[in-house]
């Protein structure tokens, strides 16, 4: 953690702020406008990498937890509680970009297709899994119940990326792309990526040092 | 052109609230520092004054 730290506390802000404004750019005046769905299609370049780094959140709560439960690291259970929080932070916004999405294309905004059906269950299960950290204070007990429920819960995700073949639904599915189209989902991706090494380091700083806090309170209530 | 702007003001709200809830937690935590700080200092005198009673 430390060997990443200047690298993290000076470059990755700079790094997501230009990225973004690279992305940005070339969401509005590089890709040109899609054919059937007009303007509102440029949503897809922010909601598709934000379901993305929602997926790599999840992946690294179940990770974590995982090395938690094997290995009984602290930093692993609080490496998995700050990248469920930045994961809930993108669901979320796949949720609402998809949301002012649909109402234009489908007519509704929302409707309850295999696809955000699983999204609405993965974010649920997160939310919980959230509840529990924050009611269920921080006892070990309750960091591997957690950790447990953070591992099942990312089975939803290999579940929620074949729905769309396994059932038919309304939700597109990317297959072919123009090569402005590919070039500027990988800048907005890449863009996205820095804001979610970017929060979660925020985050997982965060937590290590209220650990840190509480442990010498303990100690200063002991020796006193 | 109105749902595009609304999805983009989205992704953006959502960021900035969450930016904004690190920044609250990290001041609370700044206040707790403090008084853990004011704590120990209270502490650290409290045993001055009893060295000195003692070899007064």
């Amino acid at each position: 953690m430390k060997t990443f730290a200047p690298f993290a506390d000076r470059v990755l802000p700079w790094l997501t702020g230009i990225a973004m404004l690279a992305a940005l750019g070339m969401v509005f005046l590089y890709v040109p406008t899609e054919r059937v769905q007009g303007v509102v299609q440029r949503v897809f370049y922010f909601h598709l990498p934000a379901a993305w780094m929602s997926f790599l959140g999840f992946f690294t709560v179940a990770g974590a937890s995982a090395s938690f439960l094997w290995q009984g690291s602290r930093t692993a259970d609080l490496c998995a509680q700050a990248a469920a929080e930045v994961g809930m932070v993108f669901c979320t916004v796949v949720i609402l970009t998809g949301s002012l999405w649909a109402r234009p294309i489908w007519g509704v905004w929302w409707t309850w297709d295999p696809r955000l059906t699983m999204v609405a269950i993965l974010w649920t299960i997160y939310a919980a899994y959230l509840l529990l950290r924050i009611l269920g204070g921080d006892s070990e007990q309750v960091a591997r119940y957690a950790a447990v429920l953070g591992i099942v819960g990312v089975l939803d995700i290999p579940i929620l990326y074949i729905s769309v073949r396994l059932w038919r639904g309304i939700h597109p599915k990317v297959e072919q792309m123009a090569p402005e189209m590919a070039w500027t989902l990988l800048v907005c991706t890449a863009a996205f990526l820095c804001l979610f090494a970017w929060l979660l380091w925020l985050r997982l700083c965060h937590l290590s040092l209220r650990a840190e806090v509480a442990a010498l309170r303990r100690r200063a209530v002991a020796v006193s | 052109m109105l749902y595009l702007f609304a999805a983009f003001c989205a992704v953006w709200i959502v960021i900035f609230f969450y930016l904004v809830f690190l920044a609250r937690r990290q001041r609370a935590l700044a206040r707790e520092v403090e008084a853990l700080r004011h704590l120990m200092e209270q502490k650290r005198a409290a045993v001055a004054e009893r060295k000195e009673g003692m070899t007064g």
